[in-house]
């Protein structure tokens, strides 16, 4: 027995070495990356600086266009939108920006299945788990899943699954904006399909709703302006907006909803039911800044 | 709680200390209990609080099982012979309840009532609505393959309640198998258990490998399977072929990774439980395929239905028969839905082919060994897509679908194919050296070489693994 457990024991500070040395080159290439999605992750968490800043899902990385709202309001944006994730991933990074900088303006955009309703919260962390050197996100990500203050301690697990895309990367060099264009057409068959015939009216998770609350609550205390945005869906989509409208009410924070809007009856705007194509995402934003400028001085 | 979960492997190592700092017998006060042996108690409670960590009230089934097959095989043992039938009959029907019930009863009830309704009658029985209890199959069918045991007198009745009641539970098999026998188990639990170093390095190693299975390879080609199967319409036919073949690799890495997992945990216990799988995708023919596939369910199957049918000592026809039900059985264990029966169907009459064709014991060599895996492990492919869709009607349009169009899969996610790659590559090297070169490669038995594969491995699991405790797919038979 005693020979068995010596050997454990070696393996696992061999395995601890190597942990630790590859954590330490994952750490140097995050940082050192200028573009792609690391670099972009890493960016926005890290070193942002810019006016407005742009949280969503998907949804906010392929319909909001940084340049165009430079170029409008003349005041500087970087769009942080990350696909298939919500609140529980964009107030970890809120966590990390804020102890950074302040920017004037927030534009979060909602996606009712990854910031409202009840799904398995655990895979919204992932791409928190790299950032967990530091102690805001540490406790953030621990206070979700407690197991997590184990787990994190190997550098390894952090970078799980991240790791060719990090390398990967290392080929992107051009500084990224955020925003993610996509230039195909939604398909016949989403096109025929009778409006709101795929309806979404699912009970709101709980914690999903406390960190929407406490995003809006903390961006405020900063003196830093947010407004939520539903941004355009094809017609035939139809969610429940009562949760979010129930908090932008309460914290007195607007809420521009444009989930039917003229939009959703063009084909021509959209990749598929969920996501505009560039197009439609130029359309939007014209919108937007319209909409944007009536509600915020600094705008105008 | 199961073998990938952060969980278990917070609670493993105290079990495993508990465990080994335990006597193994302690002389009893009385004469009747010479001697107790508190490894075996704290085995039993270990098995239980862990299979009641998932759902407590179903251990109470458990129990019924253990004791209604220990009296059963006490009470056959006694009875004189012309009477033991009707006995093994009411005892081996009992034991069945549960299982039929939790597993069968909705598909039962919604097939009757479908055929009802064909016929124009509808009378409507409630379905019920509960969970099956986790691992239901594999213990009851250890339960029953030692009540047949003894009424087929290769085993006696065993006079411990104490070590019957381990037998059925013991936690490493308890969830997915393998499907132990008593007469390799119970010797086991009877002995004296001292560690040996070789036994518990050998059962590290089969945990590290099963992980690697699971994880990485499994819980990873998943990913990309359950995105095509889900909205296989809206992919080309040659992404269905891809996903089709990747399912095979990923039930492989997920059954034998988790049957490995049990041999090791099994193993740093003390005990050898049998192996499950022998590289089961070179098979040259269905009938080798289940040689080496879920070899303690083909074992059992063989056992105590092929055999007590007439087995192959009957005319061909009647040999044929006993194959096509033996896979018919098996089809119905894995779960009640049509699927799963075609599935049976197709490897039961693959190999009543074959053995008419006389290829189920042909040895082949060079090219044409080559090709009769290929086409062994398109046909085992073939069903295995009856097995995972859910409806027939899914399945068939499925095979029709892969058919459809030319061209080159769809990758979906680079970063996730390269994963698939790599862990493909290191699966079939694997493999195709202890297959086909066992004596090749001998510097990969250098002790430096192995303990570097072993910390790769280790952090391939960390890096690249699904660690996310995805369930697994044999946890639901």
């Amino acid at each position: 027995m005693k020979k068995f457990l010596k050997n454990i024991a070696i393996f696992f500070a061999i395995v601890a070495v190597v942990d630790f040395s590859i954590g330490k080159l994952f750490h140097y290439l995050q940082a050192n990356m200028a573009g792609g999605r690391t670099g972009a992750e890493y960016y926005i968490c890290e070193r942002a600086t810019e006016d407005v800043i742009i949280m969503g899902s998907s949804r906010a990385s392929h319909h909001y266009i940084p340049e165009r709202i430079s170029e409008d309001l003349g005041i500087s944006c970087f769009n942080g939108g990350q696909d298939g994730n919500g609140i529980i991933l964009q107030y970890g990074r809120w966590k990390m920006m804020s102890k950074r900088y302040t920017p004037k303006l927030v534009i979060y955009d909602v996606t009712p299945d990854f910031d409202l309703f009840e799904n398995d919260n655990e895979r919204y962390i992932d791409r928190l788990k790299p950032y967990c050197y530091n102690p805001e996100v540490r406790d953030y990500v621990c206070s979700l899943y407690p197991e997590e203050k184990l787990k994190l301690f190997s550098k390894l697990y952090r970078n799980n699954y991240k790791f060719l895309e990090t390398l990967s990367d290392i080929l992107h060099n051009g500084k990224t904006t955020g925003y993610i264009p996509l230039y195909g057409k939604i398909r016949d068959e989403v096109v025929n399909a009778p409006e709101n015939s795929e309806r979404h009216y699912e009970s709101p998770d709980r914690e999903k709703c406390i960190y929407l609350k406490s995003l809006a609550e903390e961006i405020k205390e900063k003196g830093c302006e947010l407004v939520f945005v539903v941004s355009p869906y094809w017609k035939s989509l139809d969610y429940d907006y009562s949760a979010i409208e129930s908090i932008a009410k309460e914290l007195n924070v607007p809420l521009l909803n444009y989930s039917k809007c003229p939009l959703s009856y063009n084909r021509e705007y959209f990749e598929d039911s969920v996501h505009l194509n560039d197009k439609g995402a130029n359309v939007f934003m014209g919108m937007l800044l319209n909409d944007l400028r009536q509600l915020f001085a600094f705008c105008g | 709680m199961t073998f990938n979960s952060f969980t278990f492997w917070l609670v493993f190592p105290c079990i495993f200390f508990i465990y080994w700092l335990l006597p193994d017998r302690i002389l009893g006060k009385s004469q009747r209990t010479h001697y107790v042996r508190p490894r075996n108690w704290f085995l039993i409670l270990s098995s239980y609080l862990l299979y009641a960590n998932w759902k407590p009230a179903y251990t109470l089934i458990l129990i019924a099982i253990t004791l209604l097959t220990y009296f059963g095989a006490r009470y056959i043992e006694t009875k004189v012979e012309h009477r033991k039938k009707g006995i093994i009959f009411s005892f081996a029907t009992l034991t069945l309840v549960p299982l039929l019930i939790f597993k069968y009863y909705n598909f039962v009830n919604e097939s009757v009532w479908s055929l009802l309704s064909s016929c124009g009658l509808r009378y409507e029985l409630h379905g019920l609505n509960w969970a099956i209890p986790v691992g239901i199959s594999f213990y009851t069918f250890q339960a029953l393959g030692y009540l047949f045991d003894v009424y087929y007198k290769k085993e006696k009745a065993e006079k411990s309640f104490v070590d019957y009641a381990l037998f059925v539970c013991f936690f490493p098999q308890i969830f997915s198998g393998p499907i132990s026998k008593a007469g390799e188990l119970l010797p086991q639990i009877k002995e004296k258990r001292v560690f040996k170093y070789e036994q518990g390095v050998q059962g590290l190693k089969f945990l590290l490998w099963g992980m690697f299975l699971k994880l990485v390879l499994a819980d990873r080609l998943g990913l990309y399977v359950d995105k095509v199967v889900a909205d296989y319409a809206m992919y080309s036919g040659p992404t269905c072929v891809l996903s089709a073949i990747f399912y095979s690799l990923q039930i492989y890495g997920d059954f034998a990774g988790y049957s490995l997992m049990a041999v090791g945990v099994a193993k740093l216990m003390g005990f050898d439980l049998i192996n499950n799988f022998k590289r089961p995708y070179f098979s040259v023919s269905i009938t080798d395929f289940w040689r080496r596939w879920h070899i303690s369910l083909s074992r059992w199957l063989k056992d105590y239905v092929y055999i007590p049918m007439g087995g192959s000592r009957c005319s061909k026809l009647r040999n044929y028969w006993n194959i096509f039900v033996t896979f018919l059985v098996s089809g119905i264990w894995h779960g009640a839905n049509w699927t799963y029966i075609v599935w049976g169907i197709i490897h039961g009459v693959a190999q009543i082919i074959e053995k008419a064709l006389g290829l189920n014991n042909k040895e082949s060599k060079g090219i044409w060994r080559f090709v009769r895996i290929v086409v062994t492990f398109a046909i085992v492919t073939l069903a295995w897509v009856f097995f995972r869709m859910p409806t027939l009607v899914d399945a068939v349009a499925y095979v029709g679908h892969s058919f459809s169009g030319f061209g080159m899969p769809e990758v979906l996610s680079v970063t996730n194919f390269a994963i698939y790659v790599m862990a493909i590559a290191i699966v079939l090297f694997k493999e195709s050296r202890e297959e086909f070169f066992p004596m090749k490669f001998r510097f990969l038995n250098n002790h430096y070489v192995r303990w570097t594969e072993y910390v790769v491995i280790f952090c391939l699991i960390l890096l690249c693994g699904a660690l996310d405790s995805g369930s697994f797919i044999y946890g639901s038979f």
